[in-house]
Parts: structure tokens; sequence; C-alpha cells
């Protein structure tokens, strides 16, 4: 939580190949991301030029969908609709909204008033 | 006037792209800071839509027609073109989802161009009989985004007094800066504008208009379409007709698209199209350079005190007094952050 993954896939021949994808949040609209692999094999079985260029068309396939949709995601299920294969979407929007309560917050959206930063111990 | 906060503004058709570009599939527009998507259906129907699947958010315009259908690039929910969703292939037995899923906004094809209105239209698309007539034949123009208000290009097509300075270089006279007043009659939703405005004749318009004299006259019969839509009628002496359709489709507050094509009287062989559109195009550069300057918030109360006006401005101060007519006969005040708070019927 809230902006990182590790995907493990083993595959049935004993191969791990494990991604790694952390996202730092830059803004609202944009996010770094940052990605690696862990593989159990070495560079002559499978030359990571070869690994990174099949990641690479799938993550700008991606990338081309998600860098248009609205960056405003709603944590209510309200506002959007949703599929049983969204569940894991929605386990993320629980899991975000019990801890922004947990810290004495509530989830802010664009164009709902902002709340003021709290003034420094010195004042 | 800030457009987008005027409501009644999305209650007028406007062209918003050429049909042929959405013939190759679904594009995106921002008509009045609504983001939609245009595509065609296996009918042949044009639709327009919000660009937004109700689902994760996605722009349907990234997405593909399949038979009646739009499909979200993300999951594969298809839409028809009234926005209901006809397809959730997660769910094969579901047969899409209840009720309306994507906003869906009046469209229709006419002059070569797919119009959209977001809102029940006010007025109809004008009928231009140019368009079938065979005497006529149709050039496209210009499609592109300009960095001003609509109303500002509006205002500078019936401005008969810009052209000697505007213009000096193209057709304007700048000796001679005081032109003759225009008539005006009003219809609904619209005037028509009439006047001769005698112009210098360039090299190119001489081989354009068949006449070498050094001047010539414009008789013009021009009209306006509230809010932002123009045909200007030049009739040259010998008979050629040029006229201009020019549209300033809002976009945002501070921009727009303008689409403009022209209708002919001649022969490709009389005047090469590609000639005809270098002129219009220096012209209309001429237009956009001094139009990006000016504040996009152009003031409908002309008594604020915000901008000076002169008699030939009679044409846009009659643009402002029927905006603020409409405004006020469907409930609204005028927008704008020149006089906040304060009412422009006051």
């Amino acid at each position: 939580m809230p902006f990182s993954r590790k995907m493990k896939v083993t595959y049935p021949n004993g191969l791990v190949h494990i991604i790694m994808t952390l996202t730092a949040p830059i803004d609202d609209r944009q996010s770094q991301v940052i990605q690696f692999l862990l593989r159990s094999d070495s560079e002559a079985d499978a030359p990571a030029e070869n690994l990174i260029k099949f990641d690479r068309q799938v993550t700008h396939e991606d990338m081309t969908i998600l860098a248009a949709c609205d960056d405003d995601v709603p944590l209510s299920l309200v506002g959007e609709l949703h599929m049983p294969t969204d569940r894991p979407g929605l386990e993320m929007r629980r899991m975000l909204g019990k801890l922004l309560a947990e810290h004495g917050e509530a989830e802010v959206r664009r164009g709902a008033p902002v709340p003021q930063p709290l003034a420094s111990a010195a004042e | 006037m800030l457009a987008t906060r005027q409501p009644v503004l999305r209650r007028f058709w406007y062209p918003v792209m050429p049909a042929a570009l959405v013939d190759q599939g679904p594009q995106p527009f921002t008509l009045l800071d609504e983001r939609i998507v245009l595509w065609k259906d296996g009918n042949g129907r044009y639709a327009a839509m919000a660009d937004r699947c109700p689902h994760r958010s996605a722009a349907l315009s990234k997405g593909w027609v399949d038979g009646n259908a739009l499909v979200c690039p993300y999951h594969g929910w298809a839409y028809d073109g009234r926005g209901i969703c006809v397809r959730v292939p997660q769910r094969p037995d579901s047969g899409g989802l209840k009720g309306t899923a994507v906003q869906s906004f009046a469209c229709t094809e006419r002059y070569g161009h797919v119009w959209v209105a977001l809102d029940e239209p006010l007025a109809p698309i004008p009928d231009w009989t140019e368009e079938s007539d065979p005497a006529y034949r149709r050039i496209d123009q210009f499609y592109e985004p300009w960095n001003c208000a609509g109303f500002r290009l509006m205002e500078n097509s019936f401005d008969n007094a810009h052209i000697h300075f505007v213009h000096r270089r193209t057709f304007g006279d700048i000796n001679d800066p005081n032109p003759p007043q225009p008539t005006i009659e009003r219809f609904d939703y619209g005037f028509v504008a009439r006047s001769d405005v005698p112009v210098f004749n360039t090299d190119l318009q001489k081989k354009n208009l068949r006449d070498d004299g050094a001047f010539t006259v414009r008789h013009i019969t021009a009209h306006w379409y509230m809010p932002f839509l123009r045909r200007l009628h030049i009739r040259y002496p010998n008979g050629l007709d040029h006229i201009i359709v020019t549209a300033a489709t809002p976009i945002a507050d501070g921009s727009c698209q303008v689409v403009q094509f022209c209708f002919r009287n001649d022969t490709e062989t009389e005047a090469a199209a590609a000639d005809i559109i270098a002129f219009d195009r220096r012209v209309t550069e001429e237009d956009r350079e001094v139009l990006e300057g000016t504040d996009f918030d152009a003031p409908l109360d002309m008594n604020s005190g915000v901008e000076r006006h002169m008699p030939s401005d009679q044409p846009g101060l009659l643009m402002r007094r029927m905006l603020l007519e409409l405004l006020a006969a469907h409930g609204e005040t005028e927008q704008t952050r020149h006089y906040a708070g304060r009412q422009a019927a006051e």
C-alpha cells in the first residue's frame, strides 16, 4: 500500500519470474513508474534485453489506456460501475478508505473543499 | 462571457470534425469543456457520447467500432450510439446493462462535417442550398484550434474596420480606414448584415477573382448564426461568389476549433482550390495573430466600461445585446470575471 506491487509468476518448469512495479506519486496526475525483474534463470538462458522488450510492449499497452483515465479515482463504490472481476480493485478501495479513517482523514475529491494545512508548532 | 459557464450555449449545433476523420475510427473532441467521442456505427450513423467508460473511466475514443457498437479498449464493454451498454464480455449472459450507461448527444452529418448539440438544440443547422447546387463546389479549408474565444472570431467577421489594419497586406487599404456601415436585419437566433466594401486586389486575388483591377468591391451578405457560426457571402463585380462558412466551435472559455469551408461558383480550372485556400490562409493567419492576443472573457455588457466602442462596432454590439437577451430568456446572467457579482442587466 498504496502504489507498489510484487507479482510472482511460477511457470510449470519451475521458472520464477517476479515483476516489481514501484510507483511513486509525483502529483495527482503523474506517477513515476520504476520496474525491475527478479528471475531464477541466467543471462545465457534468457537475455535481459528480450525480457525487457516483451514487458515494454505490455506496459505501453497499459499506459495508453491508463493515461487517459480520470486520475481522481473514487474510493466509494458509487461513481463507477463494477463487475465481479473488479474484486481486487474494490478491496484496494476499501483498504485505502480504512487507512484514511484510521488516520483521521476523509477522502478528498476534486471540487471538494481541500483541508487546510496544519499550523506548524512554532505558530 | 465565459462560454462554458452559460448552459444555454449547449443548446446549439456545432460542427466539430470533418466526417472523413471520424470515418477513420473513434475520435476525441472537447466541446464546451465536455470530453466527447465521435464515431460512426456499422450502419453509417454518426454518434457523439461522453468519452468516458462508466466502469474505470477509460477514454472510449481509444477503443474501436464493432458492428453498431463502440468497444471500450480497457475491458471490452460495448455501447450503442445511444450510450446503452449492450455487452459486458465478462458477463456474456447479461446482454449488457440496464439503462443508459454513457451520456449521448445529438449528432448528425452536414456539409461534410459531424455536428453535435450537447442539449436540445434551439435552432436547426442552417440550410445552404449551394451544397446541392451543381453550379457550386465546396472547398474544405481549415480545421484547427485557436487560442481565443469563439465570440472574438465572430465579432471580427462582421467588423469591416479591422480589414484595413489587420489585412493591410492582403486586401485592406490602410489609407481608407473608415468603412461603410452595414444594414442589419435580425432573424431568430442570428442576423444578416449587408455592405459593399472597397478592397485592394493583390496579384494572387487577381488570379483567383479573374479581375485585373488594382481595387475591387466586395458585395457582402454576412449571416451570423448564434452563437459561433457565420456565413460570409462575398459577391464580386464579375458575378463570382466566394461564400465562406466559418465556425468557431467552443472547446473551452479560451479556445475554439476553427472549421472553415467555402462554396464557389467557378471551376478548378478557373481557380485552383489550393490558390483559394492559400489566400484565405494568409487572411486567417492575420486574424489569428491579433485574436489570440485578445481577452477571451469578452464582456457582453457594453456599458461596463471594460471595453471602448466606435460606430463600426455596431454588429459586434448587436451580438452582445442578442446574447444577453438569449441568456435572460433562459434565466441566466452573464458569467464573467470582469464584473463579478454584478447583474449584467443592471
